[in-house]
């Protein structure tokens, strides 16, 4: 197993992958991992199909991950991968014959209230764009470390807030409310 | 009632994601190849490929396999992708060159060669040659500064604060070395060819900067193929009709060495006149100044303090009239006048005969991302009588030093009045974020 450091910002993990240190692939697994699930559920609705989906992304990455053009910005890299993926799962299911006319067996169903409002949260948050599902899932997954990542998102700390901000307001929108309650 | 969500649920809700089948995924990477296709066949819920996209593949996948039998490293596609941070985040450097220079009263075209070497030890210890004469140089070690002119046989020497040797030798490093070896102009390096320098086989990019009037300049940096290191550089200056000349050579770097390299150490050589000075250091804040008419202008300290935000020190004025201030501020990424930054005055001091400015320069457009690679700038500024425009190249420090540095560049390189106190790394951020209270 490595010894890397999991601290290491991507460009040091990045190239450790590259130098041959496949296990140090893990730590960005590890830290995108949510984030990436997240966006798959945006596509699937489908929390396993989401899990399965972003394993794939994770194995597209490292295997592409050659063509990266700047480490630095591997999150935002790993975004537009997930995107690829997603776009081509929704081709794909576009396709297929067998597909169920009814909801999928394995959809996650709501229980409770609760869940059902949990429910309602993410399919709001699934139907903003996307620079906005990803800063609010960032912020709701990583909480105080979320401007970290929204940095090697392409956005500066000051531009993630502005963006969150922007983005909750949408949300609030989508879901009917006259002010942001969620924060 | 209608129950809406709220950070909470929200919160929650997230927690779903968090569940990492971290075991399954290294199965799975564990078995994957290093090319694409493999991955393209492991994805189950794709529909297979078109016979011809499946075609592409095998040949792709067969020319990988030829390029890896022949001897070429696959894994050398650094290209000069991350050269900058590698500089950046170096320990010590030892850079050997030579610049280029017109003979004073020598034949069109012909050129002196003039050997330059840096040596530099993060945070504050710095030896470089200066000036013309290979017997000069300036050494300094973070308390003491020595500047030895070999041509006057003059030696000056005093104090230099720890922080003002800090920025020296990140200026060294920033501008002379990281600028030397990729340059500041706009554009992107394309690969030319391999090459062996100093034994070492390499990787050669170019980048091409077009100046007025069809000159250019052309920047060319030698990557080793294994490590994606910089081994050597050089910049030519060539004209519409297509005649270039070398204007700057980097013949070998030297990163991280274990040793520090048997130098001169920061006192006076024996034989020189000294010369005592309390004005060291004063020098390495400038960034520019000069005259237009009755204006004059200089620029000191600039700092990048986030991604395209930067806080920079600089003085305009006219001699003739005071009181007037600039009518016209705009800075913009060299190569993006049209991408005006907005402009946060933050303090304008009347310190011994001057006006100075500390301004906060942020991305106006709100795309942000489009900055994170500019390393130069333009500070254009239009007063009555002219305009002047300057460049300027901010510095950069890892952000835990960053909160520090902001604090002590606005105390030591324009000392504001003590009823005005610096600006902390909060507080500009807070500015550029348009309010503190969206935190």
């Amino acid at each position: 197993m490595t010894k890397l450091d999991t601290n290491l910002d991507d460009s040091h993990i990045v190239r450790a992958v590259l130098e041959g240190d496949t296990e140090a692939f893990v730590v960005v697994y590890r830290r995108y991992n949510a984030l990436v699930q997240s966006l798959c559920w945006d596509a699937t609705q489908d929390v396993a199909m989401a899990q399965d989906l972003s394993q794939d992304v994770f194995l597209r990455a490292y295997s592409r991950l050659a063509s990266l053009p700047d480490s630095e910005r591997f999150a935002k890299w790993l975004v537009g991968v997930t995107r690829n993926v997603c776009r081509e799962w929704r081709r794909s299911k576009s396709r297929d014959r067998h597909d169920f006319l009814g909801q999928a067996p394995d959809a996650a169903q709501p229980t409770n209230d609760m869940d059902a409002l949990n429910d309602k949260l993410l399919q709001a948050i699934a139907g903003l764009p996307e620079r906005d599902r990803v800063v609010i899932h960032a912020h709701y997954l990583d909480g105080e470390n979320a401007a970290d990542m929204a940095e090697s998102l392409g956005l500066s700390r000051a531009g993630y807030y502005k963006q969150l901000k922007a983005a909750l307001g949408r949300l609030a929108r989508e879901l009917g409310s006259k002010e942001a309650m969620l924060e | 009632m209608t129950r809406q969500p709220t950070g909470d649920n929200a919160r929650k809700a997230h927690e779903r994601f968090r569940r990492h089948d971290e075991r399954t995924f290294m199965v799975k990477l564990r078995r994957q190849q290093p090319d694409a296709t493999s991955v393209e066949r492991s994805h189950r819920n794709f529909k297979s490929a078109p016979a011809w996209v499946s075609a592409i593949l095998v040949i792709c996948a067969g020319g990988g396999l030829w390029f890896f039998m022949s001897g070429v490293d696959p894994q050398q596609a650094y290209g000069v992708v991350g050269v900058r941070d590698t500089l950046m985040q170096c320990k010590n450097m030892r850079v050997k060159g030579r610049r280029y220079q017109p003979v004073p009263g020598g034949a069109p075209g012909e050129l002196r060669e003039i050997p330059f070497e840096w040596y530099v030890e993060r945070p504050g210890f710095y030896w470089i040659t200066t000036g013309d004469d290979p017997g000069s140089y300036a050494v300094g070690d973070g308390s003491r500064h020595v500047d030895v002119n070999a041509t006057t046989n003059t030696a000056t020497t005093g104090r230099e604060s720890p922080f003002t040797a800090e920025v020296r030798v990140e200026r060294i490093i920033q501008r002379l070395i990281v600028g030397g070896v990729l340059g500041d102009s706009p554009g992107e390096h394309v690969k030319i060819g391999v090459d062996t320098v100093n034994s070492v086989k390499a990787d050669v990019y170019e980048k091409r900067f077009q100046r007025q009037h069809g000159a250019y300049t052309r920047r060319v940096v030698w990557v080793d193929r294994v490590s994606g290191l910089p081994v050597a550089a050089a910049t030519y200056h060539g004209e519409k009709n297509g005649h270039e000349r070398p204007f700057f050579r980097i013949d070998s770097i030297g990163l991280n060495l274990t040793k520090r390299p048997n130098l001169a150490t920061v006192t006076v050589p024996v034989g020189f006149q000294v010369e005592q000075t309390d004005n060291i250091g004063k020098d390495v804040h400038s960034i520019s100044s000069g005259h237009i008419g009755d204006e004059r202008f200089e620029f000191r300290m600039a700092l990048l303090i986030d991604h395209g935000a930067v806080l920079v020190c600089w003085h305009y004025q006219d001699d003739a009239d005071k009181q007037t201030a600039p009518n016209e501020i705009v800075f913009s990424p060299t190569g993006a006048p049209d991408r005006a930054f907005e402009h946060h005055p933050l303090r304008r001091t009347w310190i011994n005969g001057r006006y100075w400015n500390w301004s906060l320069f942020a991305p106006g457009d709100g795309d942000e991302s489009l900055y994170e690679h500019h390393e130069s700038f333009r500070l254009h500024v239009g007063m009555r009588k002219a305009t002047s425009s300057s460049s300027v190249t901010p510095l950069r420090f890892e952000r835990a030093r960053l909160a520090d540095v902001i604090l002590q560049a606005q105390s030591s390189t324009v000392p504001p009045p003590v009823s005005n106190e610096p600006n902390s790394l909060e507080e500009l951020m807070a500015i550029v974020s348009g309010g503190r209270q969206l935190l």
